[in-house]
């Protein structure tokens, strides 16, 4: 991992030029690319993502009608030439639809992701450097939080929040929170025993400085995995709030949604339904393979 | 023995108490004026003061909670001001109907998940190895409400094996069948990602161990080294997690329920928190964090006495 070269290099007294040790780290990251773009489950899971990022990006130049577009006289309609994926109970175009829906799941989760790294480093960060009680006390909280379905949790604070994506976002973003941290203060307790850290304290470092610029540095491995990892489940979990109503609402062409929307016309339009759960699969296992991905790659 | 299960049993209570006060201040506190949230925006302030004095919730959030907590204890769970029924009845049939479901869901995946995952193990690295971890893999990532989609679709609609919504089944196995073994999928899909391998993992480290080891120098057979030593220690974390499953487990049953209308405590609470009834949450969402502490306290016993390391360690 990234971290051998920094540590050994602080170790020698006098230390090196910084410009090495930036030369040495550009050379890593080098290394770690080229090991990736030969890596086939990235590549596959790279490419699975890839088309749901551009469809939510560009899906208003590509999508063949508009998503929202309701046309009485076409409701219900098989798979055709004309509708690929079909047309829901209101005549709108579901191949239109499942493209635009990439963009309501891919603003959430990566919100969402974004802020439990937010939170859950700097506690990992905290509770891993400075130990003592306020670490105790904090693994028994996340012992206690684990012990409850999560969904639950995130139906009742929802519920009485109000539904919409941005609570979404925060509920998910602070669940997240102390899981991520979980992982990150692992890393930390290995990394403080480490000599570049005791020579940091011995020039007379004071702790935040440690923490943000001599560790965090040599944790971006783990951290890069895990939040991968859990932008799989934020996607899974912002997917499955919105099935269960508790997102974002209609007439938003969100693939949870449109789920949720289709059952009551799985007997008469399966298309409905089977399209955006396809489109929300192949998301879900893009992201997991590519975690999956990188996380071999640095563990070579 | 005696004290480790003590000392186990004081743990789960601290953390019902800790759960129970979380779950009672989620409910309460987060939506604000209580009243005011029942009588609507245009109630006059006195109105709200009169029906916050009635229903209590101008009492501190402490007495409340032990007011609540002593009721909860005594039995009497009141009725729900929104579906008009006593809800000590409903909330413990929901339950006895998603127990239904989730124990057909388990007893069918445990024995699958962990044949499989030990398959896996003695399979290290090989073909059979890759395809069960790639499919254990896949099968967590993808959501419930997903994979139920997919098997309503063919199952139910095109192959019309089964119905396209389920109710609670009869006592005879076809009806069980028929009810159950689609809303169990997706829960089995879940769970067999995290039980194989679990079982896998348990049984690779077993495979490496010293005693393996012997057991294979002293000349016993593969099937005694296997079932004696190996397989012994390799499930004891298994049990831990299919115990922690169990917590999964709610969670997943509030989609599935959702999904195939089946009347379970999932279904319950996801319309309770909906439309606000917090007589009927409050008390369901208490039963699931009861079941899990009593499944996680089984599994530490069960533990301890397969593990004597375990007990005598406390």
């Amino acid at each position: 991992m990234s971290t051998v070269e920094q540590s050994d290099l602080a170790g020698i007294p006098g230390g090196t030029a910084p410009e090495d040790v930036a030369r040495l780290r550009r050379a890593r990251r080098v290394e770690l690319l080229r090991g990736l773009l030969h890596s086939k489950t990235f590549m596959i899971g790279a490419a699975m993502v890839a088309v749901w990022v551009i469809s939510a990006l560009l899906w208003r130049w590509i999508t063949p009608y508009n998503p929202q577009a309701v046309d009485p006289i076409n409701t219900l309609k098989a798979p055709s030439s004309s509708h690929w994926f079909g047309t829901d109970n209101l005549g709108r175009d579901v191949f239109s639809r499942v493209i635009a829906g990439a963009a309501p799941v891919l603003t959430v989760a990566p919100l969402a992701t974004a802020l439990g790294l937010l939170g859950g480093i700097t506690l990992g960060l905290l509770t891993g450097y400075y130990r003592g009680w306020v670490d105790d006390v904090f693994s028994r909280l996340v012992d206690a939080l684990l012990t409850f379905p999560l969904i639950i949790l995130a139906v009742l604070v929802l519920a009485s929040l109000g539904r919409s994506p941005r609570n979404v976002i925060l509920v998910i973003g602070i669940i997240f929170t102390p899981l991520i941290a979980r992982t990150v203060r692992s890393a930390v307790l290995v990394e403080r025993e480490r000599e570049y850290v005791a020579a940091a304290q011995l020039r007379g470092e004071r702790g935040p400085r440690i923490m943000v610029f001599e560790i965090l540095p040599n944790i971006t491995g783990p951290i890069t995995v895990e939040g991968t990892i859990r932008l799989g489940y934020a996607i899974f979990a912002a997917a499955t709030l919105a099935f269960l109503g508790l997102g974002i609402q209609d007439p938003s062409p969100d693939w949870g949604l449109q789920v949720a929307n289709a059952r009551a016309y799985v007997q008469i339009a399966w298309w409905m339904a089977i399209f955006p759960a396809l489109a929300l699969s192949t998301l879900v296992v893009g992201v997991n393979l590519i975690a999956d991905g990188i996380r071999r790659v640095l563990e070579e | 023995m005696g004290r480790y299960i003590l000392k186990r049993l004081g743990l789960s209570l601290i953390t019902l108490v800790i759960v129970s006060f979380t779950v009672f201040a989620a409910a309460e506190v987060l939506p604000g004026d209580v009243a005011r949230t029942v009588l609507g925006p245009y109630a006059s302030q006195q109105q709200v003061d009169q029906l916050n004095h009635k229903l209590g919730t101008d009492q501190p959030l402490v007495k409340r909670y032990l007011t609540w907590a002593g009721d909860f204890i005594k039995g009497d769970w009141g009725t729900s001001p929104i579906l008009n029924v006593p809800v000590r009845p409903l909330v413990l049939d929901r339950l006895k109907n998603s127990l239904i479901l989730a124990g057909f869901a388990l007893l069918l995946i445990v024995p699958i998940s962990v044949l499989l995952g030990v398959l896996a193990a003695l399979n290290y690295g090989g073909a059979a190895d890759r395809i069960i971890t790639i499919t254990g893999l896949s099968f967590v990532a993808l959501p419930e409400f997903v994979v139920g989609t997919f098997v309503i679709v063919i199952f139910a609609v095109h192959l019309g094996w089964f119905p396209v919504s389920s109710s609670v089944p009869d006592a005879n196995p076809v009806d069980i069948f028929q009810q159950l073994l689609l809303p169990s999928i997706p829960l089995m899909f879940v769970l067999f990602g995290y039980i194989s391998r679990m079982a896998r993992v348990g049984t690779v480290e077993s495979l490496r161990s010293n005693y393996t080891r012997t057991a294979v120098l002293k000349g016993l057979p593969q099937r005694q080294v296997v079932g004696r030593h190996v397989l012994r220690n390799s499930l004891l974390p298994t049990i831990t997690v299919v115990s922690v499953q169990v917590g999964y487990l709610v969670g997943g049953l509030v989609v599935v329920e959702t999904l195939f209308s089946y009347p379970g405590i999932g279904q319950l609470i996801l319309n309770a928190a909906v439309s606000h009834d917090l007589p009927v949450l409050e008390p369901a969402v208490l039963m699931i964090a009861i079941i899990y502490l009593v499944a996680n306290f089984i599994a530490d016993v069960l533990v301890a006495v397969l593990n004597p390391r375990v007990r005598l360690a406390t």
